[in-house]
This record gives C-alpha cells, structure tokens and sequence, in this order.
C-alpha cells in the first residue's frame, strides 16, 4: 500500500509512507521492483529503480520500528504515535493503523525525484511495489 | 517593506548530445535507457525523448566537411571536449548528431533528469548527458 500524504517540509510537496506487506523481505522488493519495472540489467533504468529501491527501503525511517522500538511506552496505542509524532492526517491514520499488522514496514519517504512529486507518482511507485500483478490481480 | 514567502528554487539545464546511426526512434532511445513501452516506468523516458525530437539542433555528419570547426555545426554552441572528441569520430563514421538543451522548467520529469548526469551507449546510439549548467 501507497499513501501519500502532504509534504510536512514545504507547501504543495508530497511525501509518501510505502507499507509493503509481509511475508516480502526488503531484498524481495528489490527484486520485485526490478522485474515490474523490466528494466535491463546494468541500464540507467535499472540503476534508477535500485536508487528508488534504497532511498525508500534503506535511507528512509521505517515508522513501524521506529514506534515498536521507541514509542510503545509512551503511545499505547500506534494512532497516537502517529498523529503526534509524524503529524498524519486521521485519514491517513485510519489506513496505516489498519495495514499495522500485516506491513513488513512503513516507509517514510521523501522523494527527491521530481516526476514523484505529481498525481503520477504514487502510481509508478504502487506499480512497482504493491502487491499486485501489473495487471491487477492479486499474487 | 514586501514580503513573499513561498517556495524558491533555481532553474537548471543540462546540454545532451546523442549519436546515432541512422535516425533517431522512440523504441531505440528507450531500448538504450534500458525499459520496454509498457514498463511502469516508461513514461519518464518517453517524455525525455519527445523533448529531445523538438528541442533537439540535428545534424548529418555524413554531410558536414571535416574541416569545419565543430561549434559551426551547431550554431557556434559550446561542447564539452568529450563531446567534441565523439563528434569527431562519429562524422568519420557519417553518423547523425542531435544536440540540445533540456530545462528543468519545463515539467517534473524534465526536472528530474536535471538533477542527473550520466552517459549511456549502446552498439546503435550514444547519449551524453554530462553538461549540467545551474
């Protein structure tokens, strides 16, 4: 699952919290995102696919460990943490404390790739990761 | 006193010199980037190529004098020495040449690839795409 939410940075910008659900490992997704993508090995759109890999998978704070982690004392409940300490929306808030338990995390991301930035973005992003074919059926 | 407040950010542009032999396809420039048209992501470089065809100078090497200066090829536009040195050796080879500039005003995927540099080539076509001018 791909939520995007209003850029907590700057007006008009977007950020996204990417939920890929278990049982995938990070490694799984990378592999995943290089097949949906059918980019040639060792192209520029192979190499663009693993930086979107990392910068989502490796650079970003996963917001699930972060609360299981650090956050349980003071948040018994993952909605609080949510709203106080990433400053969600209840909409977004609804959608993540749903997708809790069967997430293997969920990305905070900051994309700086600008063709991420419009109404495209959490497309490319929900065809490359979500769980589902290209053609929309469930794997 | 006038304030504004809002988001500020510079324009950039980045040079790109391509290479070819024989013209210049849509199917040859994404299979150079590396992704099928039906990828998710095949959009990016579909709107790369499109602006390259419109803002592209082309030139047909194989109809240029050798002892020309290179920069008169392309309306007295400045190369880099890399370039200079493939446009050197792809008008002994009579291929055709596209050169151009791409702004990071012009849409967000444009804008992305302003923020890039790289350099790719295949045994049909070589993309420069190193000049970056902020």
């Amino acid at each position: 699952m791909i939520v995007p939410i209003t850029s907590r940075r700057y007006q008009g910008g977007r950020e996204y919290i990417v939920c890929p659900d278990l049982p995938l490992t990070v490694d799984e997704i990378r592999e995943r995102m290089l097949n949906r993508s059918m980019a040639s090995e060792s192209t520029y759109a192979w190499k663009l696919v693993l930086s979107l890999h990392s910068d989502i998978f490796v650079k970003s704070l996963d917001i699930k460990k972060d609360y299981d982690t650090y956050f349980t004392p003071e948040y018994p409940q993952f909605a609080h943490y949510l709203r106080r300490e990433v400053g969600l929306s209840p909409a977004a808030i609804g959608k993540l404390s749903q997708a809790y338990a069967s997430a293997l995390g969920m990305y905070l991301f900051d994309p700086y790739q600008a063709f991420l930035l419009d109404e495209n973005g959490a497309n490319i992003l929900s065809k490359l990761i979500d769980n589902y074919t290209p053609h929309g059926t469930h794997l | 006193m006038r304030v504004r407040t809002g988001f500020v950010s510079n324009s950039s542009s980045t040079s790109y010199l391509i290479l070819s032999r024989g013209d210049l396809d849509e199917m040859g420039f994404l299979e150079l980037m590396g992704v099928p048209s039906d990828s998710p992501i095949a959009r990016l470089f579909q709107e790369l190529f499109q602006r390259i065809v419109v803002s592209s100078q082309y030139v047909d090497l194989a109809n240029v004098a050798p002892e020309d200066s290179l920069e008169s090829w392309f309306d007295g536009e400045r190369l880099s020495p890399t370039m200079e040195g493939r446009l050197r050796e792809a008008a002994q080879l009579g291929l055709k040449a596209y050169y151009g500039k791409i702004s990071s005003d012009d849409s967000p995927v444009l804008s992305f690839f302003c923020t890039d540099a790289f350099e790719e080539e295949n045994e049909r076509i070589y993309f420069n795409y190193l000049e970056c001018v902020w």
